[in-house]
């Protein structure tokens, strides 16, 4: 049987759409990329309402694996989420998600947990409710660690040690950022996960101040009201110590017989526009099918056969890196890696076209992720428990503007005088050390 | 389908179980499980797959400790022979300790069963 006030709200699901048409006149007016921020029972809340019918809520926890007190329990941690809590089974929270249409999904990042609830806009109290009760009723029952969380851990560590390419780029990051930043993102081993440590954790990071609760598609006020109802039992507490991240950068070799990867990462330090356009400017990833693409890095590697090549910048809070991640057969890797070496070190004397088109695209993705209901809302909550502030698109977009060719020459110097990391993944008696691509490292 | 009982409706009434308690004490104790050292949740039929389900998420220490008093019950029971006096267990000690799992696993299988045949009311 279902509690009598899910099924009553489940039938109020037909009305919705009568009452949706209005909303959609009112949002017209207001900007649909902006964050309103405000605070519910201590607990930061953040939302915007562009008046559709579907709602997307995310609790962000302040409790990635940077934080981590032993390796590997932000990975449990997150994969109890939404298990046996004491007012309902899992059971119960997937049936009656279902019945009201809504999708329930976590997700582990090195600075976050977050817990997300896709839905319809009706059902906002259900679902803050059923997130709010992961933080505060969850039971962590040893033997469901066993027979679930454990499966889906070595699930997730099987497909990241049978990826090189992911691989490689967790090699960077631990080379880089040694512990913090550099811990792995997966639980590599359970030695440390029991019915101590990940409720330890989870009693230090879901704390008031530690969490926010951001939603797309939800008026303010009633994400506040529930928020209130639901989530005051949330302690209070200061979230786990912040260490500020230090680089330190070097080599690191695995071996693998599951396919070859290189990743070469540059020290980004300051959140400045201008990494993120060096990102852009080397590319490597097509954005026209069926072509190897126009950016720096894919017409380098255009003429090797099998290597692909892609270039991300990620910003965290107090630090940053760009990297490249060279893929493909082992014989071309080396050659790939001082192809990816050159164009970086000839960055400084890049065409000015070529730097409007990667603050272009830039611009096209901020903006893009922004839009998108699902995914800016992690980067929201993270901006909100650094800052209290939410992060305007507007003010993003507007660094982005005022970057120049100058200014990307002169941030291309700094990051080019630091060493690089550099992360080999494959068969190592034909990978080339970083000295044989010419990297400082 | 479990066997009838009333031990239900004896606990849900005080008197009754206070007049009931000094019988079920002598029986349990007339019932010679505990001069072999085992307790009471280590008779429950195991061949099923509740039970079976419900060993596997017992603690590693309780699970050894039962497999501990199994193996002694049956050394006795080869012998012909009751355990000493002080190593058989005592009414404090015979504590259900593998009831609460079956307990748990039979209330999560009447909650899918009932979920799925779970209609929507219009």
């Amino acid at each position: 049987m279902l509690a009598r006030r899910t099924i009553s709200r489940g039938s109020s699901q037909w009305l919705a759409q009568a009452a949706s048409s209005q909303r959609r006149g009112m949002a017209a007016v207001t900007n649909p990329f902006h964050y309103t921020v405000g605070e519910a029972a201590g607990i930061k809340v953040a939302s915007r309402d562009d008046g559709g019918p579907t709602t997307n809520l995310a609790i962000v926890i302040r409790g990635g694996t940077r934080y981590e007190t032993v390796p590997g329990v932000a990975h449990g941690l997150e994969k109890f989420a939404f298990k046996n809590t004491t007012k309902r089974s899992s059971l119960r929270l997937q049936r009656e998600s279902e019945l009201l249409g809504g999708v329930l999904s976590s997700s582990l990042s090195r600075e976050n947990i977050v817990l997300r609830a896709k839905f319809l806009r009706d059902d906002l109290p259900y679902f803050v409710e059923a997130l709010g009760d992961v933080l505060t009723k969850t039971k962590y029952i040893p033997h469901e660690f066993d027979e679930q969380v454990s499966h889906t851990i070595s699930y997730e560590v099987e497909a990241l040690q049978k990826t090189p390419a992911a691989l490689s780029i967790e090699t960077a990051h631990s080379v880089a950022f040694h512990k913090g930043l550099g811990s792995p993102t997966v639980a590599l081993t359970n030695k440390y996960l029991n019915n101590i440590t990940i409720p330890g954790y989870a009693s230090t990071v879901y704390t008031k101040s530690n969490i926010v609760v951001v939603a797309s598609g939800a008026s303010q006020s009633a994400l506040e009201k529930w928020t209130t109802e639901f989530l005051s039992d949330v302690p209070a507490g200061p979230g786990p110590p912040i260490v500020q991240a230090k680089y330190y950068g070097g080599e690191n070799r695995v071996y693998s017989t599951l396919g070859n990867a290189l990743t070469i990462a540059i020290n980004a330090p300051a959140l400045k526009p201008e990494y993120a356009v060096i990102g852009y400017l080397l590319g490597g990833e097509s954005t026209i099918k069926w072509s190897s693409g126009s950016s720096i890095l894919s017409r380098a590697v255009a003429e090797l056969p099998g290597v692909t090549a892609v270039t991300k910048h990620s910003a965290y809070t107090d630090a940053g890196l760009i990297y490249i991640t060279l893929s493909g057969p082992a014989g071309a890797l080396t050659q790939a890696g001082r192809l990816a070496v050159d164009a970086v070190s000839k960055l400084a004397t890049v065409k000015a076209e070529d730097i409007k088109k990667a603050i272009a695209q830039a611009k096209f993705d901020v903006l893009a992720t922004a839009e998108h209901q699902f995914i800016g809302l992690e980067a929201v909550g993270q901006a909100v428990i650094k800052s209290a502030g939410a992060p305007q698109v507007e003010a993003t977009v507007k660094g982005l503007e005022a970057v120049t060719p100058d200014s990307v020459k002169k941030a291309i110097k700094v990051i080019l005088a630091g060493r690089a990391s550099f992360g080999v993944v494959g068969d190592l008696h034909v990978l080339p050390y970083a000295e044989d691509i010419a990297l400082n490292v | 389908m479990p066997p009838l009982t009333i031990a239900k409706s004896i606990l849900s009434r005080p008197w009754v179980q206070r007049v009931m308690r000094p019988m079920a004490d002598k029986y349990a104790d007339l019932a010679g499980y505990r001069k072999l050292g085992l307790v009471a949740d280590d008779l429950i039929a195991e061949e099923n797959d509740i039970v079976q389900e419900a060993l596997k998420r017992l603690p590693p220490k309780v699970a050894y400790d039962r497999m501990f008093r199994m193996r002694r019950a049956v050394q006795c029971s080869i012998a012909h022979s009751l355990l000493p006096k002080e190593e058989q267990t005592t009414p404090e000690q015979d504590i259900g300790y593998l009831s609460p799992y079956i307990a748990e696993i039979e209330n999560e299988i009447a909650e899918r069963n009932e979920l799925d045949s779970l209609t929507k009311r219009k």
